[in-house]
């Protein structure tokens, strides 16, 4: 063997390795112009969305009274629509947001996490006279913002989907050899398990418009969970609740 | 030969000449040691030596004598105790006692050692002694004969201890040596003689005569084996050549040799060829032939008919020679005398052997030396060993066996040749072959004899012809039965038959002696002829012839009377003499008891016209009583008593006389066997003498062969030096004992090797390069065993190839090894090199045999496969881990590489393979030169595709997962997007104009937004159309129909702005029909939305271009800033505010549009003059980049 004959051998590998490269590229060039996509699409429709709403609503207060039942109905409609309009636009952001840019996960205090992810979702809390509790939870390697909207997105799904009358969301942790796993509980219909795989999906919602949502919270949650090193996971039987599982690196 | 030996002085001193050689230094030293110094005789030393170079065989001998040793130059007068030794140009002679130094002959055979040894003998007789030591050739045997002779003592060398056995074998064959014993025997052997001259040792046994009953016993025994009956041969003859041969094959008594012969039918022959002397040659008297051509062959071809063939005879032909000899001559003869009569010649002889060498005709240059170039080249041809004698002479002698003595003869022969051939016959036998010859003669024919050779008891029958040679014509009628004789090997009785036959000679010569007897009156007489044989008698003779006591004979003189054998030999010599009558009175005869005077007269004449032959008739005439009668019987009266006492004393000497005569005759006869005898070992040694030269001849061709194989070798040997002083490469050679016998001058340094080292075992050397179990591996090369190059390297690091192979020999068989050295280093360094490449290459790397078997495989490939080399390393590719490349495809691929030259790339393989699990592979395969290898291979290379079919599914599940979101995202947002333009629709609608001009604003504001939004949906949804359509809905579309379609979709906004959309004639496109009108449609609607302030002027144009068409779309809009033409296309890149409106996602559309197309778009602008934008469509529509075939 000389030269000669490795240089071919090598040319051959230098293009393999390039294809592979590309691809690589094209894919992270791929998700990158779609992000952008998603974020100029999203900041160009909040403008004209804002219009809508922001005069719907000037409307509505400032002739309110003297408007008849129709035209409240019309613009209880009109910014019940911008508002889902704009919670879809800002969880596309948001989806699309983790992984890029995002901090380099630190040890974070969970237990700080969850009072803020409960803050959050006091409001839904209080509707929905739900009951949530929790066993202490460990620090964790994660980012703060990141991880308040995954336990946030989770409880809030759980109480969503929780029993109808009174639901029950209980958060706990688990120290193993891999790291620190915490789970979100609810006393919901659960999922069956040929669907369990797809909850993770954007725009998969398994449920119809009766309950509410806008099909990426779980998705953003796997993404964000994955973006910080652990896993997201489910248990559920049908008819008697679902769990969520994610991991971190121990702190 | 000395016939007596001379009378010397018994005080003289002994003289032994020493004779050798080749072998001879070592021979004289060997005798030199074991002589005394004190012997009290001389030694003469003669050794062959070479005259161009001095000597120094005197310093040399000089050591090991213990006597003084001199070299003669000059006269020396010879004194005991004393060595003296003969000189490089000199011959030695001796002559009373005094050395003569002469010069050599400048030409000829130079003898010197005979012709000493001979000089010695007539010196010294008796006290002469003849020593032969080794040599070669024949040199000093008949030195030793004369000194035998001489009665001196004659020794010679054995065999085993000569280191050249020609000379003392030659001697001891001949029978001349007294002793056969080694040197130093020889030393003792002469100074007892010196000592003592009556010692005398009994000579070996070996060289007694030979028992009469052996002999017979050897005879009957040859007989048997061969069918040649030598019985009748002359005794003399073949006792020589019994001992001859006895002494060839070692044996010393005839007893033992006799036993031998019982059962060695070789030997049996051997012998009778040995005693079948076939010596010949061509033209062999040349005079005889002369004589052939003068009288011979005219007398033969006179008044011949030319259709009548002379028929010849050459009995006992031997190898050809003197048959061709008298066939050159006759055809040389007839050519000459314009005669085209036609001969035939029969040639035979008793030798198989011979008539084969005979019938052939081919003879070695020397042996035509006697042949005259004309001859030469007239009537031979050159062939590869010599000459050939010509097809035309060829053709006319005939070649048989033919054993003179049994066989029958020919008959109706002109002429008979049968020289040398009665000299080794017995007499008996010689009567009986002369008598054949005669039978088979015609009347005019004519015998050849040899020149020893006489007519013998046959002399009636022939005539001899006039001249010197040997040439008989025939004198008897013809088919006369040739005369039988009961007994005799005495001259008389050969007489008394020739008596017999003698009665009748030829008719003319009758004729002629009748009218002379008639002219004399008819008085009684004989005819004689030139012997005086009484040829006839004629009328009463009886008064003065008769019978004498004794055998009978015919002879005239003594068939006469007393009284008148003078005067009858008086009277024919007168006759003779003067060739005339001449005649004798007054011979007194006592007849019928008186006495009566006679008168005889004698008249010559010739027998023939042609023949010279003379006659004479002899007459007996009564004296007429006259004075003589008176006279005579007054003395006898007178005298009576004296005169009878006289008488009587007178018969008494007559009879003394006769007695004489008769005793002479007998000597004469016997002298002439001897001279026969003679002649035959001078036959004899003319053969030995021809063995020798032709073994001379043949050590010349072979001193040729080996001069000219000589310069050959030398050739060779220099071309071989010259080769490895020129090439580069060390190498040494080594024998089976390993020791060095060539080497070059490269290896010189690496092995410390010296010249002087050629000879030395190759072992003790001290290399500079490791070279461990060298030993080993030469013994193991030379075994034909491992000749696998290895890698070694030399102190200084340098890396070089042993190869050690087996050198052949001249028998086939390996006699050594050759141990070669090839600096690799570059190479090996560049192997390295590549070997480094190979095994840094993060490819698996396989190197496959022609069996497919792994040769070889690199660090990747064991990494990747997670296997190890043992189970990799000779096996098949196809048996590897868990068969995963047992795949008939693959194999079909790798089993043409190497017959068909082909190479394979890319050929996917996805398999779950051994510890690694499931991968993508894809092989490549060629045939890759390896100088290493002797066979070729092929270079199998993997790659592990697995990673880029990973992306590549992840590329696609990515884009497949962004369109799937940006679908329902879109979807997802309908909903509500319906809900709030449906709302603030129906609320404009319903209040407009209701709730005052402020609420009116903020219904518009809400109604314009929510369009807004919905247009920009409809943007979105309509891109992500585009992307997430499938890519096989390319079909041939009518560009013109579809900017139909987009103008349509524009209507309104062409109608508001009062756009004026020409186009050229366009083209068909292999396209999507939708979005090619979405294209249109957007760049459209962008001229329109971006004019200027004249109303909109579009322009679509299509050109055609070697790959496909160039679309542009020209509009007289504000234009672009050219630091903006590359934004453009940018999604939601909008450049101008919000008082233009716009998605910011149409020229994105059009991009993606076009990038699907696999074409390209850009745009040609400047600000305030309008933009043209471009775009080209293949002709062929290639996939999507982001794909891969397959």
């Amino acid at each position: 063997m000389n030269n000669v004959e490795t240089e071919p051998l090598q040319r051959a590998l230098d293009a393999e390795t390039h294809l592979r490269l590309n691809l690589e590229r094209q894919l992270a060039r791929a998700n990158a112009e779609f992000e952008d996509f998603i974020s100029m699409a999203a900041h160009n429709l909040r403008e004209p969305l804002r219009d809508v709403a922001a005069f719907s609503q000037l409307l509505a207060e400032t002739y309110a009274g003297r408007l008849d039942s129709d035209a409240d109905g019309y613009l209880d409609r009109i910014q019940q629509g911008a508002a889902s309009i704009q919670s879809v636009l800002a969880a596309v952001v948001d989806y699309w947001a983790v992984g890029t840019g995002g901090r380099e996960p630190s040890p974070t205090d969970m237990e700080a996490v969850l009072c803020q992810a409960l803050l959050r979702a006091d409001k839904q809390i209080v509707a929905r006279n739900a009951v949530v509790t929790h066993d202490p939870l460990p620090p964790a390697m994660g980012d703060f913002e990141m991880l308040t909207k995954v336990l946030h997105h989770l409880i809030h799904n759980a109480i969503a989907y929780g029993d109808a009358a009174s639901p029950r969301v209980h958060i706990s942790s688990r120290l193993d050899e891999l790291g620190c796993q915490f789970s979100v509980r609810d006393n919901g219909l659960g999922i069956a398990p040929a669907f369990q795989a797809r909850i993770f999906c954007a725009f998969k919602r398994l449920h119809g418009r009766e309950y509410p949502g806008n099909g990426l919270g779980l998705a953003f949650c796997k993404k964000a969970v994955e973006g910080l090193g652990g896993r997201m996971s489910v248990e559920s039987t049908l008819g008697s609740g679902s769990t969520f599982y994610f991991t971190l690196p121990s702190a | 030969m000395a016939g007596e030996p001379a009378v010397f002085d018994p005080g003289a001193i002994w003289i032994v000449g020493v004779g050798a050689s080749a072998g001879g230094l070592e021979a004289f030293t060997e005798l030199l040691i074991h002589l005394p110094h004190d012997t009290g005789m001389a030694f003469v030393l003669i050794q062959h030596l070479d005259p161009s170079h001095e000597s120094h065989l005197t310093e040399l001998l000089s050591r090991e004598s213990k006597m003084p040793v001199t070299e003669v130059k000059g006269e020396t007068r010879v004194a005991a105790n004393q060595v003296y030794l003969i000189s490089p140009q000199r011959n030695l002679t001796i002559s009373g006692g005094v050395l003569y130094a002469s010069a050599r002959p400048a030409t000829g055979r130079n003898m010197p050692i005979d012709s000493f040894l001979h000089s010695l003998a007539a010196d010294r007789g008796n006290r002469a002694i003849g020593v032969i030591l080794s040599g070669t050739a024949s040199d000093g045997t008949l030195g030793l004969k004369a000194i035998k002779a001489a009665g001196g003592s004659t020794f010679a060398q054995d065999a085993a201890t000569a280191r050249y056995d020609g000379m003392p074998r030659s001697a001891i064959a001949a029978g001349v040596v007294d002793f056969v014993l080694a040197p130093a025997e020889i030393a003792r052997q002469v100074t007892a003689m010196g000592r003592n001259p009556a010692f005398q040792v009994a000579p070996p046994a070996a060289i007694g005569l030979l028992e009469e009953s052996s002999l017979s016993k050897i005879l009957r025994l040859v007989s048997g084996a061969t069918g040649v009956d030598f019985t009748h041969y002359k005794r003399g003859t073949l006792e020589r050549r019994i001992k001859r041969r006895m002494v060839l094959r070692g044996f010393e008594h005839l007893r033992d040799y006799c036993r031998d012969l019982e059962h060695n039918r070789e030997e049996a022959s051997a012998l009778c060829e040995s005693c079948l002397i076939t010596v010949t040659a061509f033209f062999r008297e040349p005079t005889m032939f002369e004589e052939l051509k003068k009288r011979v062959f005219p007398a033969l071809l006179e008044n011949r008919p030319p259709e009548d063939p002379l028929r010849i005879w050459v009995a006992g032909c031997a190898s050809g020679e003197e048959a061709y000899s008298i066939a050159i001559c006759l055809q040389e003869f007839l050519d000459d005398a314009n005669l085209s009569t036609p001969f035939e010649i029969f040639a035979t002889d008793i030798s198989e052997a011979a008539i084969e060498l005979a019938r052939a005709g081919t003879y070695p240059g020397t042996a035509l030396a006697p042949i005259s170039a004309q001859r030469l080249a007239r009537f031979f041809i050159k062939v590869e060993r010599g000459y050939q004698v010509a097809k035309i002479v060829r053709d006319r002698c005939v070649f048989a066996r033919h054993n003179l003595a049994q066989d029958p003869p020919f008959s109706r022969l002109d002429l008979i040749s049968c020289c040398n051939v009665l000299i080794y016959l017995g007499p008996e036998l010689q009567r009986k072959v002369m008598s054949t010859l005669h039978y088979a003669l015609k009347p005019a024919g004519f015998l050849v004899l040899g020149p020893s050779e006489s007519i013998g008891t046959l002399s009636a029958s022939f005539h001899q012809a006039p001249g010197t040679h040997k040439i008989y014509s025939v004198a008897t009628p013809p088919g006369a039965p040739a005369p039988l004789s009961a007994d005799g090997r005495h001259a008389p009785v050969r007489l008394e038959r020739a008596q017999k036959v003698g009665g009748s000679p030829a008719l003319d010569v009758l004729r002629e002696a009748d009218s002379l007897v008639l002219a004399a009156h008819g008085p009684p007489g004989v005819v004689i002829d030139d012997d005086m044989n009484i040829l006839q008698v004629r009328g009463r003779t009886a008064p003065y012839l008769e019978l004498s006591p004794g055998e009978p004979t015919n002879k005239l003189l003594k068939l006469a009377r007393e009284g008148l054998i003078a005067g009858l030999g008086k009277a024919i010599r007168t006759a003779r003499q003067t060739n005339a009558v001449s005649s004798e009175n007054g011979f007194r005869i006592e007849g019928d008891g008186q006495l009566r005077d006679v008168a005889i007269k004698v008249t010559p004449f010739g027998g023939s016209p042609t023949s010279n032959l003379r006659y004479y008739l002899v007459l007996f005439e009564d004296a007429a009583p006259g004075a003589g009668p008176k006279a005579k019987p007054r003395a006898a009266t007178r005298d009576n008593g004296t005169s009878a006492r006289l008488r009587c004393e007178l018969v008494a000497t007559r009879h003394f006389l006769q007695s004489l005569v008769e005793d002479n005759a007998t000597t004469l006869e016997e002298l002439r066997e001897a001279n026969e005898e003679a002649q035959a070992g001078n036959e004899e040694l003319e053969t030995a003498q021809e063995e020798l030269e032709s073994a001379n001849e043949e050590l010349n061709t072979l001193n040729e062969e080996l001069k000219i194989s000589n310069v050959e070798f030398s050739k060779v040997n220099r071309d071989l030096a010259n080769l490895l002083e020129s090439i580069s490469i060390p190498l040494v050679m080594v024998g089976r004992d390993l020791r060095i016998r060539r080497f070059t001058r490269t290896i010189e340094p690496m092995l410390n090797l010296i010249a002087s080292d050629v000879g030395r075992s190759i072992t003790d050397l001290q290399p500079q390069v490791e070279l461990p179990d060298l030993r080993r591996l030469l013994l193991g090369a030379m075994e034909g065993g491992d000749r696998k190059p290895r890698d070694i390297r030399d102190s200084y690091g340098r890396w070089y190839s042993l190869r050690v192979l087996p050198s052949v020999g001249i028998d086939g068989k390996n006699d050594g090894a050759v141990l070669m050295l090839i600096d690799i280093d570059a190479a090996k360094r560049g192997l390295d090199f590549a070997e480094a490449i190979v095994e840094t290459v993060r490819e698996p790397l396989v190197i496959l045999n022609q069996h497919l078997q792994v040769v070889k495989a690199n660090k990747a490939f064991y990494q990747t496969f997670r296997a190890v080399r043992e189970d990799t390393e000779d096996r098949l590719i196809y048996d590897l881990g868990n068969g995963q490349w047992n795949i008939p495809k693959l194999r079909e691929l790798l089993e043409n590489i190497l017959p068909a030259h082909s190479t394979f790339r890319d050929f996917e393989v996805i398999h779950e393979f051994q510890h690694v699990g499931r991968k993508v592979m894809l092989l490549n395969g060629s045939e890759v030169f390896n100088p290493n290898a002797q066979a070729r291979t092929i270079l199998l290379a993997i790659e592990d595709a697995t990673d880029r079919k990973q992306a590549e599914e992840a590329l696609r599940t990515t884009n497949a997962e962004l369109q799937n979101f940006a679908y329902a995202l879109t979807h997802d947002l309908q909903e509500p997007l319906r809900m709030v333009v449906n709302f603030t629709e129906l609320l404009g609608r319903e209040y407009a104009g209701t709730l005052g001009d402020e609420a009116d604003r903020f219904i518009a504001y809400s109604v314009e937004g929510a369009l807004r939004i919905e247009a920009l949906l409809k943007a979105l949804l309509s891109y992500w159309e585009v992307a997430e359509r499938s890519h096989d809905t390319f079909t041939p579309i009518d560009c013109r129909a579809v900017l139909a379609k987009a103008l349509l979709n524009l209507q309104a906004a062409v109608a508001e702005s009062g756009a004026i959309v020409t186009s050229d004639p366009l083209p068909t496109v292999e396209a999507e029909e939708v979005l090619l009108m979405q294209l249109f449609q957007n760049l459209i609607s962008n001229s329109i939305k971006y004019r200027g302030e004249a109303a909109p002027q579009i322009h679509i144009s299509a050109e055609r271009e070697p790959s496909g068409w160039l679309f542009a779309v020209r509009d007289n809009g504000m234009g672009i800033e050219p630091q903006d033409c590359e934004r453009v296309f940018g999604m939601f890149k909008r450049l101008h505010g919000s008082e233009i409106p716009g998605t910011g996602i149409g020229l994105a559309l059009c991009k993606k549009v076009i990038d699907r197309q696999g074409g390209r778009i850009w745009v040609e602008s400047e600000a305030g003059h309008g933009a043209t934008f471009k775009f080209t469509i293949p002709a062929h529509h290639k996939a999507d980049s982001h794909r891969r075939a397959g």
